[in-house]
């Protein structure tokens, strides 16, 4: 036991904030902007940064979905799909029923809860596995999205928003800001409010969480209908910000979530994570993304260096948590 | 408990078959067929279903590959990349080095079997959970497979000494002979995972590790094999698509992998691992093809097919759920 | 060497950190015999058999194991097997999805006879026709009644119980140990299986028949070794076998001073539990708990006593809102209340401290104030907004009152001994504010230091005059507890107690009792 303790202690400082989530993503953040820096000099110029922060909210919509779901020890892979139907039931709304802007983003709002709800009840109460439920609802709403929509754009132009849309504030867009209102509420929600702590015990040791007299059940539905409304919310980003909702947004969007959760330090197994840590995720997600096309890196390597941080952010967080157990001991 | 016992001696062959697991994919594979039928009856035609069939063909494959890894108890979502994959190794070796046909399908299958490996080892001996392991290398081999692309299509069809191409351009007994490729594999696991011994410990792996530990069976190296295995077969219906189109094309498998674990499920392996049978698997994949096909027959859009996927799935997750729930008998 | 013991444990002694879990036990089997063991709670039987059976493996233990006059190390389960000890578990644990033949020989599929080890043939196929005979062979050798074709899936409890001793049978052990075999079986069962072991032990197989019930030990074994304590206490012939002395050998654990004592009075009735029954999770047409009723007074210690198994721990779950009731009702200041989950548990006011520390105790990843206040998160908000302020000062009190050792509030508990977690668990379940509290064995595997001051808050806290409900296997610790005592046996009340007439000796008496004529009137009465 004791050497374990010399080990522990002798790993220092360094290698102590590397671990720690939230620091250890800051560094490869700032590690390609130097390089895109170096080989691209305009690259710092508020042209290409407002161009990243704005281009990167309809990803993180999904991912604070899916981090609240990954939290509480389960995974939402109905995110991207999810996102794309309440986005087209938007369109529906007002291309074909002339709602107004409230309604419709109700009706969009209360897709995704609905769809995440009922991966809740399948998953919480049902007791099917979360992954092959939620693929599942990520086939239904993909059909119906298609369907409904016919394959063509719903356009939102009656609502009137272009000129909203189009503003450019500070040069970023409105849905920027509407985003880290968002990450803001999330922090709030996660680390401030009832639902939060309980979240976070329930992902953390469920069973534990139950002896303390907590209704896993119920909070791990809440996650899900709260994932599956923030999906929405990446939706109706899409559907804003082209004017009109189309049933091929969102492909593939689960996965990007899910990888920008492990970069942004939420632990695939549940329990921890920040709202800033998801901030920082999306934001390193698509920094490494966007300097990698600004610097004609062959686009298709992007995949590869995606998939190896992946597998090394949840390496590290796999090595963060022998740590923790070491102490156990 | 004597009666019991007696009881259970005399069931027939016919109460037997009853039993089997690919009975219960059977049904309602039956049931779409005659609804179908009754309601459009051209739906039953030879035409019809020898192109589903043909269709069919590299989902299966990629599905059979598939099921190995939920046999043990874990997924793999890497399959429908690494049959892309397969595909554009083999044809840039063919076509940008010269390679002869034979040595490049073994490189291909070779570097597949790599991907095997390593997903193997992040999951069980990285203790990476699975879903996410397998979806690094989802990503890894999904970009890997673009990097061989040039300005230009890699057309097996142009190269002279290519025979293997116009074999694949013949039909044989009424069928192409990748859907006689895609037959014998599946019945040769058939016989792998029913007759022999390493198909059986490899279901036992999957039912009760420790039991099978006890038994003396080598968990661990079974279960990096699952998802080797689930790497060849995949490749395997990378190399068959590729020769079929004659091109190298790097979307190939794109979306496939989790068709796959759809036909999988449906065909009733069963999620908790210890279950499942590649005639099940190859029902299943049936089964989704045939309701797909079935509901633009009956007049839904075509749009709804990847929704009746999801439902198909939802549905059969539900039954073996209640399978596994079922209460012991006192 | 030649001798009459198939089987010799010599000496063994096995220590964990803090505890002397067997001290120099010896266990001797001879050819051919059924030997009985039997042993409280704690009194090192299971030790015993992890190292007979390889889960503790040769080496981290003194002494050493003799079969058939040479000496074994069993490295792992697998090893044991191999060297020849069969274990068959207390637990169900079978390939579901196989056949009863392929369960049985699923370590030799290829059906090699086990002299030719080494020599493997190479062919890959099972030959089925081959295994079934082989079964079929096994099967009627042992008179075992199963179907080597049947799906393992459709066989009942006790037919899977017969199906593990029949794998064991297949490796050809030298001596099989039964570990607690009849807990889940029914009185019919648990006759079929007497059977089967009567016959195995006249073609020459020697048995360890490990239980908690004397009943069975008088029916069935040669011979009994008694442990208690991680020592050997004593061992007897069949012609010696008194009930009286056996218990009398299995109690008797030193009292210590450790006990704090108690002069609250007993009030009022606040908890009252009737005809509580739970059906059993996976098994048909069986209750794990079947009619306990019982009540409570405010500030009174109840003791739940009875041998692991008993169905205590579930009652409490049950209570709690961890199990769902089949029947049975729970009253609360006499009303009746109604709970499906923990949370409706606590609103109403109870609360629990389950016995699994690791599994059921706390968030490791956390620190100590917020494991604390999780329990009650309402007391630390507003709104829905939790104060972050209010956590230390609603954490502080508990942490001062139960002495737990930590630099600070912000300690992870990770970083804490075995007493102090459970202490904060212990505060968790109080900050609930609880009227009713279930303690599962609150002093499990803590230091002695630590349980003297749980002993001491135990009191506390029945002088503010909650109700205490108080499960332990630690006899000693219950009788000098409680006030009251319900003594539990086979998911059953088998008798209560007043704190005079609570003797060790009466209560092991009870907790060995069984329901196997109980049970079979009823079910005549059900036919």
């Amino acid at each position: 036991m004791m050497r374990l303790k010399e080990r522990n202690e002798r790993s220092g400082l360094g290698l102590k904030l590397l671990l720690t989530p939230e620091f250890g993503i800051l560094i490869p953040i700032l590690i390609v902007c130097v390089i895109t820096t170096i080989l691209k000099p305009n690259f710092l110029t508020w042209k290409y940064i407002s161009s990243i922060l704005v281009g990167s909210v309809f990803i993180g919509a999904a991912t604070m979905g899916e981090s609240l779901v990954i939290m509480a020890g389960e995974i939402d892979l109905s995110v991207g799909m999810n996102g794309c139907l309440a986005g087209v039931m938007c369109g529906i709304a007002a291309s074909q029923w002339g709602l107004g802007l409230v309604p419709c983003v109700l009706i969009c709002l209360l897709t995704g809860a609905v769809v995440g709800a009922l991966n809740g009840v399948c998953v919480c109460y049902l007791g099917l596995s979360s992954w092959i439920t939620t693929l599942a609802t990520q086939f239904i709403c993909q059909g119906l999205a298609v369907t409904i929509s016919q394959g063509e754009p719903q356009s939102i132009a009656s609502l009137g928003l272009s000129s909203v849309t189009r503003a450019k504030p500070l040069g970023l867009s409105w849905l920027f800001f509407v985003f880290v209102l968002l990450i803001v509420l999330l922090d709030v929600l996660i680390r401030r409010t009832r639902y939060g702590y309980s979240l976070r015990s329930v992902g953390g040791n469920q069973e534990a969480s139950v002896m303390a007299g907590l209704n896993a059940r119920r909070i791990k539905l809440i996650a899900f209908i709260l994932a599956g409304t923030f999906a929405a919310v990446g939706g109706l980003f899409d559907t804003l910000n082209a004017g009109a909702a189309n049933a091929a947004f969102g492909s593939g969007r689960e996965f990007r979530a899910i990888i920008c959760c492990a970069i942004g330090g939420i632990s695939m197994t549940g329990g921890a994570g920040s709202a800033f840590g998801i901030a920082l995720g999306v934001l390193l997600f698509h920094t490494l993304w966007y300097c990698l096309r600004i610097l004609d890196v062959n686009t298709n390597l992007q995949l590869v260096l995606i998939g190896l941080i992946l597998v090394l952010s949840v390496i590290m967080d796999i090595q963060r948590k022998r740590l923790e157990a070491r102490k156990l001991v | 408990m004597n009666e019991q016992t007696i009881q259970k001696t005399q069931t027939g062959a016919l109460r037997r078959l009853t039993r089997t697991d690919e009975f219960g994919v059977l049904i309602p594979l039956i049931i779409i067929v005659a609804v179908t039928t009754v309601l459009r009856p051209a739906f039953l035609s030879v035409g019809n279903f020898s192109s589903m069939f043909t269709q069919l063909t590299f989902i299966a494959l990629t599905a059979l590959g598939a099921s190995f890894p939920l046999m043990v108890g874990q997924v793999d979502i890497s399959t429908g990349k690494v049959a892309g994959f397969a595909g554009i190794i083999m044809s840039s070796l063919v076509v940008d080095h010269g390679m002869d046909m034979f040595p490049a399908i073994v490189i291909a299958m070779a570097a597949c079997l790599a991907v095997g490996v390593l997903n193997g080892v992040l999951v069980v001996y990285w203790k990476i959970p699975d879903f996410v392991a397998t979806m690094g290398t989802l990503y890894m081999v999904g970009g890997a497979r673009y990097l061989f692309v040039k300005g230009y299509q890699f057309s097996l069809a142009t190269q002279e000494s290519h025979k293997l191409v116009d074999v694949f351009d013949g039909r044989y007994f009424g069928m192409p002979i990748y859907v006689w490729i895609m037959v014998a594999i599946f019945a040769i696991v058939f016989v792998i995972i029913k007759k022999t011994l390493w198909g059986r410990r490899l279901l036992a792996v999957g039912d009760n590790r420790e039991v099978a530990i006890l038994s003396g069976i080598h968990a661990d190296k079974m279960r990096v094999q699952a998802y080797i295995i689930s790497a060849a077969l995949s490749a395997v219906a990378g190399l068959l698509l590729t020769l079929d189109v004659g091109v190298g094309l790097p979307e190939t498998g794109d979306g496939w992998e989790f068709r796959a674990i759809a036909g999988c499920v449906v065909g009733g392996v069963s999620l908790a691992g210890g279950k499942g049978s590649p005639l099940g698997v190859l029902i299943g994949i049936s089964l989704v093809f045939v309701a797909e096909n079935a509901i633009i027959f009956l007049g839904c859009p075509a749009t709804m097919k990847v929704a009746v996927q999801g439902l198909l799935m939802a549905a059969a997750v539900l039954c073996d759920l209640y399978r596994q729930k079922r209460k012991v008998a006192a | 060497m030649e001798t009459n013991y198939v089987l010799e444990a010599v000496n063994i002694t096995k220590r964990f950190p803090g505890v002397l879990a067997n001290d120099a036990v010896c266990l001797n089997v001879k050819y051919g015999e059924v030997l009985g063991l039997i042993g409280e709670n704690g009194a090192g039987k299971s030790t015993l058999l992890k190292m007979l059976n390889g889960i503790y493996p040769s080496g981290s233990y003194e002494g050493s194991l003799v079969l058939e006059g040479t000496e074994i190390k069993p490295s792992s389960p697998l090893d044991a097997i191999r060297q020849g000890i069969g274990y068959v578990p207390q637990e169900t644990n079978v390939l579901k999805n196989f056949s009863v033949a392929e369960n049985i020989y699923m370590s030799n599929l290829r059906l090699e006879s086990l002299q030719v080890q080494g020599r493997h043939s190479k062919n890959p196929f099972v030959d089925f026709g081959k295994l079934y005979q082989a079964c079929t062979e096994l099967l009627k050798d042992n008179k075992i009644d199963l179907d080597p074709k049947a799906d393992v899936r459709k066989l009942s409890v006790g037919q899977q119980q017969m199906l593990m001793i029949a794998r064991a049978l297949a490796t050809k052990p030298k001596v099989l140990i039964l570990d607690e075999p009849t807990t889940s079986l029914s009185a019919s069962d648990v006759e079929s299986l007497f059977e089967v072991v009567r016959n195995l032990k006249e073609h020459g197989t020697s048995i360890i028949f490990v239980t908690h019930k004397l009943e069975e030990i008088l029916e069935l074994t040669d011979r009994v070794t008694i442990l208690r304590d991680g020592r050997n206490i004593s061992t007897y012939k069949k012609a010696e076998y008194d009930t009286m002395r056996i218990i009398a050998d299995m109690i008797g654990r030193q009292m210590s001073d450790l006990y704090p004592t108690r002069d609250n009075p007993v009030g009022e009735e606040i908890f009252r539990v009737e005809g509580l029954t739970v059906e059993h999770p996976y098994i048909a047409n069986r209750d794990l708990i079947h009619e306990v009723s019982f009540s409570v007074h405010s500030g009174e210690v109840l003791g739940l006593g009875g041998l692991v198994g008993a169905g205590r721990s579930e009652v409490c779950s049950a209570i709690y809102g961890m199990m769902p009731l089949k029947s049975g009702k729970i009253f609360l200041d006499q009303k009746e209340i109604h709970i499906r989950t923990t949370e409706d548990a606590v609103r109403h006011g109870i609360s629990m401290v389950s016995e699994d520390r690791k599994r059921y105790g706390l968030n490791f990843s956390w620190d100590i104030q917020k494991n604390i206040v999780i329990s009650n998160l309402k007391a630390v908000s507003h709104a829905c907004f939790v104060l972050r302020q209010k956590i230390r000062g609603r954490a502080e009190p508990y942490f001062q009152d139960l002495r737990i050792k930590a630099p600070s509030l912000n300690t992870r508990v990770a970083t804490l001994s075995g007493g102090n977690q459970q202490k904060v668990v212990i505060a968790r379940a109080l900050n609930t504010e609880p009227k009713v509290i279930i303690l599962d064995e609150p002093t499990k595997g803590i230091d002695v230091g630590s349980k003297n001051e749980i002993y001491q808050l135990i009191n506390q806290l029945s002088a503010t005059g909650a109700a205490i409900i108080i499960i332990s296997s630690d006899l000693p610790e219950l009788i000098a507890m409680s006030d009251r005592m319900v003594i539990m046996a086979e998911g059953r009340v088998a008798g209560e107690l007043q704190k005079d007439e609570a003797k060790e000796i009466r209560i092991m008496q009870l907790a060995t009792k069984t329901f196997r004529n109980e049970e079979k009137r009823e079910q005549q009465a059900a036919v």
